[in-house]
């Protein structure tokens, strides 16, 4: 029997098999490889999807009706607390799916505040909504000049750090501490720095009305979610294989034909779609030497540096965070974030190459959607922690792991006095962890930083936007490749359409 | 300040004109004496040898070395056999030239690659990701380079282990001088018989005093930058900066050249496989170039006729060569049309003609043609009809004989 | 009784000096209105210590366009450029890299620290070369009007020119547009004395770090420069700064300009939408056809004009106008020659500038404590010994140094800068005198100017360099505001001509060039 076939698409993360599907769906025989198996075992009696999203707001529709996820089975959950951010001072704002309330929280911090939560919104709104057809195409030079020249007030809001725009707008450090945590995704910068406020233009994008960025988590978990989209290609022919490692992929005379496997095996196939990081693509799959110095030296040049750590947390009983008046505040994110200030500083830290002693912490109870994945009564915290840097200075992730659990626990106890006594299992992943564990190029969860200059047609590299690679018939489909990480799925729907536009010419 | 080179200390003295040049920042001789002659005529007549350290020189170890300068340079490397020494370009992405050099094969995994310009940054970048340690050795190196008809029997003097009989043009073989190993390579920049001398920087006083005192008896001399620059447009050697310009200093497209433009074709190997620059230069090979390299001939009966026309005898002889380029016409007087240039000219004592290395429009370039060359004769600008001649304009059989 | 003028220019800054040399050249009738006492604005030269001449703001010439030297003649009138032509960065752990014209030298000296990077720096400046030769156009060109019926040619102009740059170029060139100079320059070196020292340029009066996106900006501004046709060139002028205003000056005079100094103005004299002239501080009214301001935005068009009629999105866009300055200038007068520690004695050195304080992990640590509201004690300085160039710019064998101190926020958390302007003077000195060790024995006289004393002096609303942060949202299309770019306000025969309208700061008389263009090509119609 031969293995061969239309397409090898290597990575069967989100965008790995949004493209798959769409390919199959075009016709083509499509085969998927995964390096990483199914285990969702996490610790005894707990099952947990680890992956870089523990949200699914930021999914389009588009994708949704294009792999029919919810007539397989996957449930949106919209909570109605959507962000709930203890204070230092023990009090606590919180955010909700519906902007009245959410007015009503930030009215306890400032009636000025308050009176202009729900412009800010609407601005906000008509920024993404001009924004958002550009994430759904294949970047070009004409786009972004468009968008440079024509579009100043995207230009503005994109480009000043999202600590100026807020204080454009608001006074209140709760507020704007809570609303700048969601503009530095994906970026080793804080707050004060220029550019920020595109981020919290993209993780806006999604969103509906209620104030914070988009959110929604999956009945029963991620993993869910995966196994609906699994479920989807295969629907359309994709073959699956998973635990099975991509050695590198073939080429014969500038161009791919197919992939070797680390066991030896070949597979030839006529196109090759990568969702794996644009630097292990080309550095590990294709080999630097394959390529021409000039684009060799873009992709070297290209920044990853990933800051994220993320702390699992099983506990045998709900925490309790101070200002909390009830439970349902949990439902959401909850956000250690107390202003732009202390944001700024925890990114600081990673400058030099340390992580901070108040780090940003955003979590979410994995078992509220999803009682299933813990023993009754027991729960699994995701705690989102930044910044994390890949490099450290003078020491390394080996010898400073239990130091960085330790503050993110001290953080907490500030907030959740209570929540240590009640912690059964942890795990931490480091940067250095995301990178060996989930091949992230220096654990960045991004494929490759979020930057402006990393943006549209200069992601991952520029001139190379547009999802083609200097290597006929190898395209990328991940995160690398426009318009970037986060949950969208738009990544590998874009370029689906673009292959097979492609082909088709 | 330029610096002073591993030489320094014998060639300063010597430099009775105390004429110095700045190259690659090291100080070096442009003519000893104040007339050109003496070492002009050594190097075709005796022997001459020039202080070659400023050179940049670097060592490519390890298994994939072979490989790496297969992608890297334009010919075969493959076919550089341990011993061998190859004259080859390499390109950018573009297929333009970014420099030349000549490549030492010392061992199977072992190259030395001798060049005008840094390539330290280039070469790794081209090897990144590959088996191979590049390393910047230039200093650790000072060279002479021994030349002229003379050279071998100098040679033979000064070291007994090594065949120099047998030692082929373009090959490299270790020699002991006064218990000082020497790398000889036999190469040079002259067009004539002649080798390089390659030794660790400590031992390059002990070479030159031990090279002079036997040189002596042969006629060797040393020779400076200003005839080397003669002799090596009589060979049809191309000096970088000078008759084409590489694509890191080129500031505009219309500055670059590829080797199909350069006369280099015949390095330009497309049956190895991937190499940087291969898939324009296919396209420009099958394109055909848009320029050739050629070489221009005037002749002494053309020069007479230009300077009886302001009664004067050709005022051409003791000057040096001219890296000032001068436009290439066809057509006469009568609208003429400039279909190049020349860029590096002068009158050869030894052939007693006006040579020039010039770049031509490919359908003009054709041997044997005739075109104008601009030359100005007392303050005039004039045309002068050259031949276009097979390179280079001398080629001794002692070169490679 | 006042004369009336065709033209009124409020401030004698060199781009206001530029618009009326242009503009008197053109025959009109022109009034120059300064504050101070003296022409120059932020390009001035002044003798605070008796003997000793500071430039007191700016101190370098790079961006001064050919044509306004040109058409101007202002060589005629006094314009002498001197070389600066090298370049001392100065760490704190006792490195140091000398730049020089001398290729082979610098090579040199980079591959000290790294033959790679010392490879990569000629691959770099012309790569440089390239962005500054695309980026140029700018320079010349006022921003075309977005909506394509109005002006059409402009915006075709512009679409042929960007098409003819090289696609790797104009990839750098976006890049650039947000990039940090830090990641723009790891793309070809490693070195971190070598880097940190480049990215000096995209720190320039901003307040960025060479880490912050947006340096790359800040660094491609600083770069385009030339002087003679050649590209990145410096230049200290013949007696400083106020060298080239006063040529400026004697230019706009020669074609018939009058200049009044010490002739603050209150506010415009307006009339609905229309501006009509100018109402003094003294009381004085006088009138012109055109009124013509070189000013920030915050003084042209809160201050000046005032909000009332004024459209609203454009005095939002005033309000959020970034200028918050993070530069202050200290000028010393010393009784002798300064020895370097890392250069001992006289040298070619003397004549070029030195920064200190010199790496990336250094300037981050600045610019952490300059955003919080406060300066570090070792400091970032530009600085140079403008008297090696021109002699006459002190007593003989005495000398005058300028030092340009970054990351000295205009907001500080603690106290004013009217208390601590002293405490920043005397932590440049101890910051020199790791550097050079004799610095302290020759300082005769001080001037310490803080971002507080630039808005104050020369109404550089928060002392800013450039009347604005050069950044991204503030060029180009959106300077001084999206939808009122160009010299043209919303307000009639009202124009602006100051660094903070396009293609901004620096010495360059850009904006006074093409405004004044603009005024004379709108009163042609």
């Amino acid at each position: 029997m031969s293995n061969n076939c239309d397409v090898i698409v290597i990575g069967a993360g989100h965008n790995g098999l949004i493209a798959a599907h769409a390919l199959a769906k075009a016709g083509k025989s499509v085969l998927v490889v995964e390096q990483r198996g199914e285990d969702e075992e996490i610790f005894p009696g707990f099952r947990l999807a680890l992956g870089a999203d523990d949200d699914a707001g930021l999914l389009r529709q588009s994708v949704i009706d294009a792999l029919g996820l919810v007539e397989k089975g996957v449930a949106f959950v919209e909570p109605d607390v959507t962000a709930f951010a203890p204070q230092p001072n023990g009090r606590s704002l919180t955010l909700h799916r519906h902007i009245q309330q959410s007015i009503a929280s930030i009215a306890t911090h400032s009636t000025h505040d308050a009176g202009r939560f729900a412009a800010w919104r609407e601005k906000i709104g008509q920024l993404t909504a001009v924004l958002e057809p550009h994430l759904h195409q294949t970047p070009t030079l004409e786009q972004m000049g468009t968008l440079l020249l024509g579009q100043p007030e995207l230009v503005r809001y994109a480009n000043v750090s999202a600590r100026e725009t807020l204080d454009w707008w608001f006074e209140n450090d709760a507020l704007k501490g809570l609303l700048a945590s969601s503009s530095v995704i994906g970026l080793e910068h804080g707050p004060y720095a220029q550019n920020s406020g595109f981020m919290l233009l993209y993780q806006y994008a999604n969103a509906d009305g209620g104030g914070f960025r988009a959110s929604r988590f999956v009945q029963g978990g991620m993993g869910k979610l995966r196994q609906a989209m699994v479920t989807a290609a295969m629907g359309q022919g994709v073959r699956m294989r998973g635990e099975t490692a991509v050695s590198h992929i073939l080429l014969h005379d500038g161009r791919a034909t197919g992939v070797v496997l680390a066991d030896g095996e070949t597979i030839n196939a006529e196109l090759v779609v990568s969702s794996a990081t644009p630097r292990h693509t080309f550095f590990n799959l294709v080999k630097p030497y394959n390529l021409e110095p000039r684009f060799m030296r873009r992709v070297r040049s290209q920044v990853y540096r990933g800051t994220t750590a993320k702390l699992v947390l099983a506990v045998s009983q709900l925490p309790e965070f101070v200002g909390q008046t009830e439970a349902g505040q949990l439902d959401g994110h909850i956000v250690i974030c107390p202003s732009t200030e202390y944001l700024e500083r925890a990114a600081d830290a990673g400058k030099y190459g340390r992580f901070p002693p108040k780090p940003l912490l955003d979590i979410t109870i994995a078992t509220h959607h999803a009682p299933e994945l813990a023993p009754a009564g027991q729960h699994l915290l995701n705690i989102t922690m930044r910044y994390a840097p890949y490099t450290l200075r003078g020491s390394s992730w080996g010898e400073q792991r239990a130091a960085l659990a330790e503050t993110i626990l001290q953080t907490l106890a500030n907030y959740a006095p209570g929540l240590r006594d009640t912690i059964l299992h942890q795990r931490l992943i480091t940067p250095l962890d995301w990178e060996q564990q989930f091949g992230l190029t220096e654990g960045s969860l991004h494929h490759g930083q979020m930057g402006l200059e990393q943006m549209f047609a200069m992601r991952p590299v520029p001139g190379w936007g547009q999802y083609a690679t200097p290597i006929g018939n190898l395209y990328l489909c991940g995160a690398g490749a426009h318009p970037g990480g986060g949950l969208t799925g738009l990544p590998g729907s874009n370029a689906a359409r673009q292959i097979l536009a492609d082909l088709g010419a | 300040m330029p610096l002073p080179t591993p030489f320094h200390t014998r060639t300063a003295p010597l430099c009775e004109s105390h004429s110095w040049r700045d190259w690659s920042g090291y100080l070096s001789p442009s003519m000893y004496e104040l007339s050109f002659e003496r070492e002009y005529w050594a190097i075709r007549n005796a022997a001459g040898v020039i202080d070659i350290s400023p050179l940049f020189k670097y060592d490519i170890i390890g298994p994939d070395a072979e490989a790496m300068l297969n992608r890297t340079v334009t010919r075969d490397m493959r076919r550089c056999r341990v011993g061998q020494v190859f004259y080859t370009p390499w390109c950018d992405e573009t297929g333009d030239m970014r420099h030349d050099g000549n490549i030492i094969r010392i061992a199977a995994d072992h190259f030395r690659v001798t060049t005008a310009d840094p390539m330290l940054r280039w070469f790794e970048d081209c090897g990144y990701g590959m088996d191979v340690t590049i390393t910047d050795v230039s200093t650790r190196y000072a060279a002479l380079a021994l030349q002229g008809p003379n050279s071998r029997a100098i040679l033979k003097q000064l070291t007994a282990n090594l065949d120099l009989d047998t030692l082929r043009y373009f090959r490299m073989g270790m020699g002991i001088i006064n218990e000082i190993e020497v790398m000889i390579t036999r190469t040079g920049f002259t067009g004539d018989l002649g080798y390089e001398l390659w030794v660790e920087a400590q031992h390059a006083e002990a070479l030159w005093d031990r090279l002079m005192r036997v040189g002596r008896a042969y006629g060797l001399l040393p020779f400076g930058l200003t005839v080397l620059d003669m002799v090596r447009v009589e060979a049809g050697l191309l000096l970088i900066e000078v008759d084409y310009i590489a694509t890191n200093h080129a500031v505009i497209d219309g500055q670059k050249s590829n080797p199909l433009e350069a006369g280099l074709d015949w390095a330009v190997n497309f049956d190895k496989g991937e190499f940087i620059g291969r898939k324009p230069l296919l396209a420009d090979q099958e394109r055909g170039p848009e320029w050739r390299l050629v070489g221009l001939e005037v002749d002494w009966a053309e020069l007479e006729r230009l300077w009886a026309a302001v009664d004067l005898r050709p005022k051409v002889v003791y000057r040096t060569t001219s890296r000032e380029s001068v436009p290439v016409y066809r057509g006469g007087t009568n609208g003429r049309l400039q279909i190049g240039q020349a860029t590096s000219h002068l009158f050869s004592p030894l052939l007693k003609k006006y040579i020039a290395l010039a770049t031509l429009k490919t359908p003009d370039a054709t041997l044997g043609s005739e075109v104008d060359l601009e030359m100005t004769v007392e303050y005039s600008r004039v045309l002068a009809k050259a031949k276009i001649v097979q390179l280079p304009f001398f080629n001794p059989a002692r070169k490679r004989e | 009784m006042n004369k009336k003028y065709d033209a009124i220019i409020i401030g004698a800054g060199h781009n206001g000096l530029t618009c009326a040399g242009y503009l008197a050249k053109a025959g009109k009738k022109v009034l120059v209105l300064e504050k101070r006492y003296l022409v120059g604005g932020a390009t001035v030269s002044e003798e605070i210590v008796p003997g000793f001449k500071f430039a007191t703001f700016s101190y370098l010439v790079s961006l001064l366009r050919s044509e306004v030297i040109h058409d101007l003649e202002l060589v005629k009138h006094g314009l002498r450029m001197l070389p600066f032509e090298t370049t001392l960065d100065l760490a704190v752990n006792g490195d140091s890299l000398y730049r020089e014209p001398d290729h082979y030298r610098t090579y040199r000296a980079i591959a000290r620290y790294s033959k790679r990077d010392a490879e990569a720096y000629d691959d770099y400046k012309l790569m440089m070369r390239h962005v500054i030769h695309a980026v140029r156009y700018l320079m010349h060109h006022a921003p075309p009007n977005m909506d394509f019926d109005a002006n059409p040619q402009a915006l075709i102009d512009l679409a042929k020119h960007v098409g003819t740059v090289d696609k790797e170029v104009l990839y750098t060139l976006i890049q650039l547009l947000t990039i940090s100079a830090d990641d723009f320059l790891s793309q070809w070196f490693e070195t971190d004395i070598l880097k940190a020292g480049l990215a000096t340029s995209g720190m320039i009066g901003s307040m960025v770090s060479p880490k912050s996106p947006g340096s790359g900006l800040v660094l491609l501004a600083m770069y385009m420069g030339e002087i003679d046709g050649v590209y990145r060139t410096w230049r200290f002028a013949k007696g400083g700064t106020g060298g080239v205003a006063n040529a400026l000056a004697q230019a706009a005079r020669s074609f018939g300009a009058e200049i009044r100094t010490n002739a603050p103005v209150a506010q415009l004299m307006r009339h609905g939408d229309e501006v009509r002239g100018v109402v003094l501080e003294s009381g004085e009214e006088i009138t012109a056809d055109v009124i013509v301001s070189s000013l920030t935005p915050q003084m042209t068009y809160l201050k000046l004009a005032g909000e009332e009629g004024l459209p609203s999105d454009l005095v939002q866009q005033v309000k959020r106008w970034n200028s918050f300055g993070s530069a202050s200038k200290i000028n010393l007068a010393l009784d002798g020659v300064p020895d370097f520690k890392a250069m001992p004695g006289y040298g070619m050195h003397l004549a070029g500038g030195f920064n200190t304080n010199v790496s990336i992990d250094s300037f981050e640590r600045l610019y952490d404590t300059a955003k919080y509201g406060d300066f570090e004690r070792h400091l970032f300085i530009d600085g140079g010994l403008i008297s090696f160039a021109d002699p006459d710019m002190a007593p003989p064998g005495k000398h005058v140094m300028t030092c340009f101190v970054m990351y000295t926020p205009y907001h500080l958390r603690q106290g004013t800068w009217d208390e601590r302007r002293e405490e920043l003077g005397d932590a440049v000195v101890d910051t020199l005198e790791h550097y050079i060790p004799n610095i302290r024995q020759l300082i005769v006289g001080r001037q310490i100017s803080t971002p507080l004393d630039i808005e104050r002096l020369i109404n550089m609303s928060g002392g800013n360099i450039f009347q604005g942060e050069l950044r991204l949202s503030q060029m180009f299309l959106m300077r001084p505001a999206a939808g009122y770019s160009g010299y043209q306000t919303p307000l009639h025969n009202y124009y602006i001509c100051g660094s903070s309208a396009h293609p901004s700061g620096g010495i360059s008389g850009a904006p006074g060039r093409l405004a004044a263009l603009q005024i004379l090509a709108d009163g042609k119609k």
